[in-house]
């Protein structure tokens, strides 16, 4: 039985991600929406993120991008004090930046935007470049 | 000056698979490495002398390219000749 937090390998073609070390981005896997948005709701109350964009990547997975520049140091600590996202923390910590998928992958469709709550003038924007630019991807 | 950002492209490519090719003269080339896509139809060729130290070949998804960028369209652009560089294969994991 294939697990559900398994890592998903790139079977065909390529991917193109998005990468940041300036800002915080999370992956939430096997999640429901209403809790998906509570989560980015939380953080961007509890750490003043300035706001956030909710992504659904796939059935039952979404990105959250928050607003706000951090340094490295502030963005480990707030991915590192969610337990939702803290298996994705570990694999994308080493690599010293994180990275959301912003293409098609593995016949899955491109991550859809769903929700924009608060400024967008960052990192969302930074995000919402590239995202806007590799539509066709 | 814009900050630069960065992209990542990440699958498992190799470089083009290589082939003899026959020359008229005996030239210092006769080899060629030639790039075709998944059913087989040219896309570039180069040259390759065997005397070239052979580098790595194939590379997963853990190697990814990492494409800087200072705007979109600059984006689009390194991101079509990064990928048109290489030849994207299949790849199943074993576990």
């Amino acid at each position: 039985m294939k697990l559900k937090a398994e890592h998903e390998w790139v079977t065909e073609g390529y991917v193109i991600g998005f990468m940041t070390n300036r800002g915080v981005v999370l992956d939430l896997d096997n999640m429901k929406f209403k809790k998906a948005k509570w989560l980015a709701q939380k953080l961007c109350r509890q750490y003043k993120l300035e706001g956030y964009l909710l992504i659904k990547s796939s059935e039952k997975n979404y990105h959250v991008v928050f607003n706000r520049y951090l340094t490295w140091k502030t963005i480990t600590k707030i991915i590192f004090s969610q337990y939702e996202a803290l298996r994705w923390a570990v694999f994308q910590m080493p690599h010293g930046y994180l990275t959301l998928r912003i293409s098609r992958k593995n016949g899955k469709n491109k991550p859809k935007i769903l929700l924009k709550i608060g400024k967008t003038d960052k990192l969302i924007k930074d995000y919402l470049e590239v995202y806007e630019t590799f539509k066709a991807f | 000056m814009a900050k630069v950002r960065r992209l990542k492209i990440y699958g498992t490519r190799r470089r083009g698979h290589r082939e003899k090719h026959f020359v008229k003269k005996q030239g210092k080339y006769r080899y060629r490495e030639v790039r075709r896509d998944k059913k087989g139809r040219f896309i570039s060729v180069k040259k390759w002398s065997p005397k070239k130290p052979i580098g790595e070949e194939v590379f997963t998804e853990l190697q990814p390219l990492i494409i800087g960028y200072e705007t979109g369209r600059e984006a689009l652009e390194k991101v079509k000749e990064a990928v048109r560089e290489w030849e994207w294969i299949e790849f199943e994991a074993e576990s």
